[in-house]
C-alpha cells in the first residue's frame, strides 16, 4: 500500500478545507471498508491515484448524527449501518436493507456514505494488472472474458459493473436528496441526479465535484408501502446479483405513487421510469411491465445473465407491495 | 493408484516390523473412544495458540514474493531502481540477482525469468517492514517476452500441444467387451468439475534463519506445514545441507487441506534471502497470492459409460477422465485419478483412461481428497442416472452392487461396512423412492438424493514415537506431525493414556519441531495420521508400561517404539454415504441444503466429538465445491480474476444446513491393532454427488458441471433437458 498522511477532521467544514489544502492528491476516508481494501490490493490506474493524504470523517461528529428536521430525516454521512438500521421511526426499508449487508462486523463499522459511494464489484476493476475504463483504461476487458467474470450491467456503455451498494437503491425509491458540501456551500441533488453519470464517470460512480464531500441523505417522512428484495448466491458477505427496491401508494387500486429502483445491473443504481404505470390497476402490473423502458433495444448485453434475476427482484418486492395495498 | 511423494525413496514398512500387538476391544473404552475436549481448543479461540509467522526474532526482515503477471513467456528487463530507493527496503532481487536454489519439482530454479504460469516466482522484496516491501513490490518494472499459452482445459482438449502431451494413464480389470455385449441397459454422458482452492485460514508462509554452530550452518524454517519431517528432508536435499543442519518447527496450523505437505519454492526463497542477508527472513503470502501461488484442485472433463443387467447388476465402468495438469509433470497425477470411484461398486469390468493435459496454469496440488472428490462427484451422479433408467431406488442398485473383493488389488478388505453406511445412514435420514420433480410447491422444489465414497487407506510408511515420564509426574507423548486442525493433539494423548491407565490430561503431545520429535509419517495427509501413527503411540507407550511393572526407573527415560507389521493379505479403505435434502427456488436458481445425513465407516472412532467435527467441516467443503467454488481465469491472460474472498465463494455459516448428522457406522477395522481407518477426506468427498443428486430429485433436470450455481440452474430450467 502507497503510505499515506492522515489528518482528523473535526466537521465538515473543516474536511472540505482540508481536501483543498491538500489538493488532488487526497480523499476523505469513512470507515475505510472499502478504500482500505483497494489501497492494500493495489487497485490504480490514471483516474485512480493512490492518495497520499486522507482526511478522516470519522473525527467529524457533526457527519454520524441521525435527526429528524422539518418533514424529513437528517441522516449523516458517517452514521454506521447499525445506527441506521437501530433509529427508531426511519421509513422501514432503510432497516431492512442493512440486514442484507456484508456481516456483522462491516455493518457495525461502515458508513452511509461509504456505503453510496463504493466503488464497483467488478473483476476487472479489482485486479491489480487488468487496466479498465474505470481505472482510467480506453475499454472495459469484461466483454471478451468469461461469462462468469461479467460484472452484470444490463446496459451497453463504457463500464458493464453493476453497482454494489444496497442502501443506493432503497434511497433512491424513497426519494432521498444527497447533501454535497464543497467549497461553494452545500447543494441539494436527489439520487437519480447523484448517479446519472455512473457509467461514464472515471473517478468515481457518483457526480461529486472536486472537494466535495457527501455530508448527509436527507429522506422524507414517508408513510407508504416500501419494499426490498437482493438476488444473491449467498445470505452473507454478498453483493446483489439483483436487488429491487420499491416504494408505492395507491388509490382506487390505481397506482398513485410507484418509485422502483435496481441495484447490481448498471454502472450506478438504477431508477426505473414508472409514468406509464401512475393511474394504471395495481393488480396488473408485473416485473417486465416495470422495466418496459428499459428492454430492448437499450439492453444490449448479452453477456448479461442478470436479467433474470433482475425481474425476480421486482416481481417479489411487488407482489410485498400488491399484498399490502387495497386493490 | 495414489502417487505420492512419501513414495520418494522411502521404504514401506516391511516384514521385519514388529508383529502387532491383540486388537483392543470393540466399543468405547476408558479413554479411547471417549468424546474429550480438543486440547488446542482453548488457546485457539483466545488468541494465544503461535503460529509460525507470528515467529519474531532480533534482526527479522520481511519479504515478499515478486509474481508473474504473464503465464507464459521469459523476463527480459527486471528494474529495481525505484523499488530500491524506497525507505526501509533492504533488497530487491530478480531471477539473475542471486543464486537461487534449484526446486526439482518445477524442474526450475524456486526463482527464474522463465515464467509457465500467471504467479510463477520471478524475484523478491525484503524490507524492515511488510508493508514496505509490499510498497516497494509495486515499483519493480518488469518487461516480459511472450510466448504462446494454453490456459484452459477446453483449449487444451482442443489443440493438444504436442510438447506438452503425456501419455495417458489406463486402469483396467475385467473383460469390458463381455460385459458391454451383456448389458441391458446403458448410460453415458459427460461431467465436468472445476478449480477448487484450499484456502486455509493461515495463508502459506515461513520463517528462515540461519546459525553458525561450531563452524557448521544450520538452518531453521518455522513453518505453518502438515508434517515438519518432510519439508526437512526435502528442504536439505535442495540447499546442499545434511538433514541435521536443518530444523523445522511447525506449532500450529491454521488449515491445510493437502496445500502443505511438500517444500515449496518460498521455503528455499526465505532461505536464500536470509542467507545472503544474514538475516532472519518472514515471508508470508497474501490472500491474493494464495489463490494464485499453485494450491489448488484440477479442473476436470470426464465421459462416464456404465452398463447394467435391468435387474441392476452392474456389468461396467468406463470412463476418460481429462485433467489439467499445470505445467510441469511433477503433480500432474493429481489432475485425474479413478481408483477409488472403480473400487465403490462390484461390477464385471472396470476401465478408466487417464489423460492429464500440460498447460500454462498453476499446477494443482493435492486437495482433501484429490482426484477422488472430483472422481466420485460425478461417477455417483452417473450411478444416480443409471438408477433413474432403471426406475429403481437408487439406494436398491448400490445394495445390490457390494463389492466384497477389491475389483484392482483383487483383496478382501480388512473391514467394510459400506452397507451399515447405507442402512444406517438411509434409517435416520428417512430415505423413501421420491419421484423426480415431485416435490414442488409455491415456487420451491425438494428434493432428496444420496452418494457413496470409498477411500484407500494405503499409504502408509516407517512410523517412530517416542514416550517418555517426565518428573513431575507428566508424560510426554513425541509425535512427528504437525496438527493439521484434525485433533492430533488430542487423540494420541488419549490412545496413550489408554495403555497407561490414566486421564488424557495427565499427558502432553510434543508436535511439529523435528528436533524434540521421531519421524513418525512424512505429513499428515491421506487420512492416515490416526491408522499409521496410533499404533505406534500405543506401543510407545506399552513400552513404558512395560517398564514401569518390571519396576526400571523410567523417568526421564525416552522410550520409542516402530510401526507394528500390517496385515497381509487384505485391502484396508474406508467407506461412507451421505444423504441430503435441498431446497431449490425455481425462480432464482438458489438452492440450500436443508439436512445432510453422513454415515461413514472410518474403522474405530477415537473421538466421537472431534470425528463430528471432521464430517460436517468436511460435507461444508465439499459443498462448497458442489455449489460455489470456481476459479475463473481470462483465458486471454491466464489472470486468475476471482483470487478474493468476496468472489471467490466458500459457504458461509447461514449457507450450512441445519443439521449435519454423522452416524458412525463402522466397527475396529482389521487393518491395525487399535481398528483406526481414517475420516479426514471421506466426508468431503461423499458430499457432492448426494447434492448433486437431490437437485437432479428436486427439479427432474440434471446438472453435470460443478459447481452447480444459480445461473446454470436457470439455464438447465430453461432448456429443460434431463
Amino acid at each position: 500500500m502507497t503510505p499515506f498522511k492522515m489528518v482528523d477532521a473535526h466537521s465538515v467544514a473543516e474536511a472540505v478545507a482540508l481536501l483543498q489544502a491538500h489538493g488532488p492528491r487526497s480523499r476523505p476516508i469513512a470507515a475505510g471498508g472499502d478504500l482500505l481494501g483497494l489501497l492494500k490490493d493495489g487497485i490504480a490506474g490514471t483516474s485512480l491515484v493512490p492518495p497520499q493524504v486522507l482526511v478522516n470523517l470519522a473525527t467529524a461528529a457533526d457527519l454520524s448524527r441521525i435527526d429528524r428536521e422539518a418533514g424529513y430525516w437528517w441522516l449523516g454521512a458517517m452514521a454506521t449501518l447499525d445506527q441506521l438500521a437501530a433509529a427508531p421511526s426511519l421509513p422501514p426499508i432503510i432497516a431492512e436493507v442493512v440486514a442484507h449487508i456484508g456481516s456483522p462486523q462491516l455493518r457495525a463499522r461502515t458508513t452511509l456514505a461509504g456505503n453510496l459511494l463504493q466503488r464497483p464489484r467488478c473483476m476487472y476493476f479489482r485486479h491489480p494488472d487488468e487496466m479498465c475504463f474505470k481505472k482510467g483504461g480506453n475499454r472495459c476487458p469484461a466483454p471478451g472474458g468469461p461469462v462468469q467474470a461479467y460484472p452484470g450491467s444490463l446496459l451497453a456503455g463504457p463500464c458493464h459493473a453493476g453497482h454494489p451498494s444496497d442502501l443506493a437503491p432503497a434511497l433512491m425509491a424513497l426519494g432521498a436528496k444527497a447533501v454535497l458540501c464543497g467549497p461553494n456551500g452545500l447543494r441539494h441533488v436527489t439520487l437519480s441526479e447523484l448517479y446519472r453519470n455512473a457509467a461514464h464517470q472515471t473517478d468515481g460512480e457518483a457526480a461529486l465535484k472536486p472537494h466535495e464531500i457527501l455530508s448527509s441523505v436527507h429522506v422524507g417522512d414517508t408513510f407508504i408501502e416500501q419494499a426490498f428484495e437482493k438476488i444473491a448466491p449467498r445470505d452473507a458477505n454478498e453483493f446483489a446479483t439483483a436487488s429491487a427496491a420499491i416504494v408505492g401508494a395507491s388509490v382506487d387500486g390505481k397506482w398513485s405513487v410507484l418509485r422502483i429502483a435496481l441495484g447490481g445491473v448498471a454502472p450506478g443504481p438504477l431508477e426505473l421510469d414508472t409514468d406509464h404505470l401512475i393511474g394504471t390497476p395495481v393488480g396488473e402490473t408485473d416485473a417486465l411491465a416495470c422495466m418496459r423502458s428499459l428492454l430492448p433495444p437499450d439492453l444490449a448485453s448479452p453477456m448479461s445473465t442478470r436479467l433474470p434475476f433482475a425481474l425476480l427482484a421486482i416481481d417479489r418486492a411487488l407482489a410485498r407491495i400488491k399484498s399490502r395495498l387495497v386493490i | 493408484m495414489s502417487h505420492h511423494p512419501a513414495a520418494n525413496g522411502i521404504p514401506s514398512a516391511g516384514r521385519d516390523a514388529p508383529a502387532a500387538p491383540p486388537a483392543w476391544p470393540q466399543g468405547a473404552m476408558n479413554e479411547v473412544g471417549q468424546s474429550r475436549a480438543r486440547v488446542s481448543a482453548l488457546d485457539k479461540v483466545s488468541g494465544r495458540t503461535v503460529y509460525a509467522t507470528d515467529v519474531t526474532l532480533p534482526g527479522i526482515v520481511h519479504a515478499v514474493l515478486l509474481r508473474s503477471t504473464i503465464a507464459h513467456g521469459c523476463v527480459t528487463a527486471f528494474d529495481a531502481a525505484a523499488a530500491r530507493r524506497l525507505a526501509g527496503v533492504l533488497a530487491v532481487v530478480g531471477p539473475t540477482d542471486l543464486a537461487w536454489p534449484d526446486y526439482p519439482p518445477r524442474a526450475r530454479a524456486s526463482v527464474a525469468a522463465e515464467v509457465r504460469f500467471v504467479g510463477e516466482e520471478i524475484g523478491a522484496v525484503v524490507a524492515e517492514s511488510e508493508a514496505a516491501a509490499r510498497e516497494a513490490a509495486r515499483l519493480v518494472q518488469v518487461e516480459y517476452e511472450l510466448l504462446p499459452a494454453t490456459i484452459t482445459l477446453d483449449d487444451a482438449l482442443a489443440s493438444p500441444d504436442p510438447a506438452l502431451a503425456m501419455a495417458p494413464e489406463i486402469i483396467e480389470r475385467g473383460d469390458l467387451a463381455l460385459a458391454q455385449a451383456s448389458a441391458e441397459v446403458s448410460i453415458s454422458q459427460r461431467y465436468a468439475t472445476e478449480a477448487q482452492h484450499h484456502n486455509p485460514l493461515e495463508p502459506h508462509g515461513c520463517v528462515a534463519s540461519w546459525m553458525n554452530e561450531g563452524g557448521t550452518e544450520h538452518l531453521t524454517w518455522w513453518d505453518g506445514n502438515q508434517g515438519g519431517h518432510l519439508i526437512r528432508e526435502w528442504g536439505a536435499r535442495a540447499m546442499g545441507l545434511s538433514i541435521e543442519q536443518v530444523r523445522v518447527i511447525s506449532p500450529y496450523v491454521g488449515g491445510a487441506f493437502g496445500s502443505k505437505i511438500t517444500l515449496k519454492p518460498y521455503h528455499l526463497i526465505a532461505a536464500a534471502l536470509a542467507r545472503h542477508l544474514s538475516r532472519p527472513v518472514r515471508l508470508v503470502m497474501a490472500r491474493g497470492e494464495e489463490f494464485i501461488a499453485s494450491h489448488q484442485r484440477a479442473p476436470t472433463r470426464r465421459q462416464i459409460k456404465l452398463g447394467a443387467k435391468r435387474d441392476g447388476h452392474l456389468l461396467y465402468i468406463d470412463e476418460q477422465i481429462d485433467g489439467q495438469a499445470g505445467p510441469c509433470r511433477f503433480m500432474a497425477s493429481n489432475a485425474a485419478g479413478a481408483a477409488n470411484g472403480l473400487r465403490l461398486h462390484k461390477a464385471d469390468a472396470v476401465r478408466a483412461e487417464l489423460r492429464r493435459l500440460l498447460t500454462h496454469t498453476q499446477y494443482p496440488t493435492p486437495f482433501r481428497g484429490p482426484n477422488i472428490a472430483e472422481d466420485i462427484f460425478c461417477l455417483e451422479q452417473a450411478i444416480d442416472e443409471l438408477a433413474h433408467t432403471l426406475k429403481m431406488n437408487p439406494l436398491e442398485l448400490r445394495l445390490r452392487n457390494l463389492a466384497e473383493v477389491d475389483v484392482l488389488e483383487g483383496l478382501p478388505y480388512a473391514g467394510k461396512q459400506l452397507e451399515r453406511c447405507y442402512r444406517l445412514g438411509a434409517e435416520r435420514f428417512r430415505w423413501r423412492h421420491q419421484v423426480p420433480a415431485s416435490a414442488q410447491v409455491g415456487g420451491l422444489a425438494r428434493g432428496i438424493g444420496m452418494g457413496g465414497v470409498a477411500y484407500d487407506a494405503t499409504l502408509f510408511e516407517p512410523s517412530r514415537v517416542a514416550i517418555v515420564a517426565l518428573p513431575g509426574g507428566r508424560i510426554e507423548l513425541r509425535v512427528g506431525i504437525s496438527e493439521i486442525g484434525c485433533g492430533a493433539d488430542t487423540v494420541f494423548a488419549q490412545i496413550a493414556a489408554e495403555v497407561l491407565g490414566i486421564s488424557t490430561d495427565c499427558i502432553d503431545v510434543v508436535l511439529g519441531d523435528t528436533d524434540s520429535t521421531p519421524r513418525s509419517i512424512d505429513a499428515s495427509n491421506h487420512s492416515r495420521t490416526s491408522a499409521v501413527v496410533g499404533p505406534v503411540a500405543r506401543a510407545a507407550a506399552q513400552l513404558l508400561r512395560d517398564a514401569m511393572q518390571a519396576g526400571e526407573a523410567v523417568v526421564g527415560k525416552v522410550f520409542e517404539a516402530e510401526r507394528e507389521r500390517p496385515p497381509e493379505g487384505v485391502f484396508a479403505a474406508m467407506f461412507g454415504a451421505h444423504f441430503v435434502e435441498v431446497e431449490v427456488d425455481l425462480r432464482s436458481g438458489c438452492l440450500r441444503v436443508l439436512r445432510a445425513v453422513c454415515a461413514h465407516d472410518a474403522g474405530r472412532v477415537l473421538n466421537p466429538r472431534l470425528a463430528c467435527g471432521q464430517v460436517q467441516g468436511g460435507f461444508l467443503q465439499g459443498m462448497g465445491m458442489a455449489l460455489h467454488e470456481e476459479r475463473v481465469l481470462d483465458s486471454r491472460t491466464g489472470r486468475m480474476l476471482n483470487a478474493h474472498m468476496w468472489a471467490y465463494r466458500t459457504p458461509g455459516i447461514l449457507d450450512a444446513p441445519a443439521h449435519i448428522e454423522f452416524v458412525e457406522a463402522g466397527v475396529p477395522d482389521g487393518g491395525n491393532s487399535i481398528g483406526v481407518k481414517g475420516l479426514g477426506e471421506p466426508p468431503l468427498i461423499a458430499a457432492g454427488a448426494a447434492i448433486g443428486n437431490a437437485i437432479f430429485n428436486a427439479l427432474g433436470v440434471r446438472l453435470r458441471h460443478y459447481p452447480i450455481t444459480p445461473a446454470k440452474i436457470l439455464a438447465a430450467l430453461s432448456k429443460g433437458a434431463i
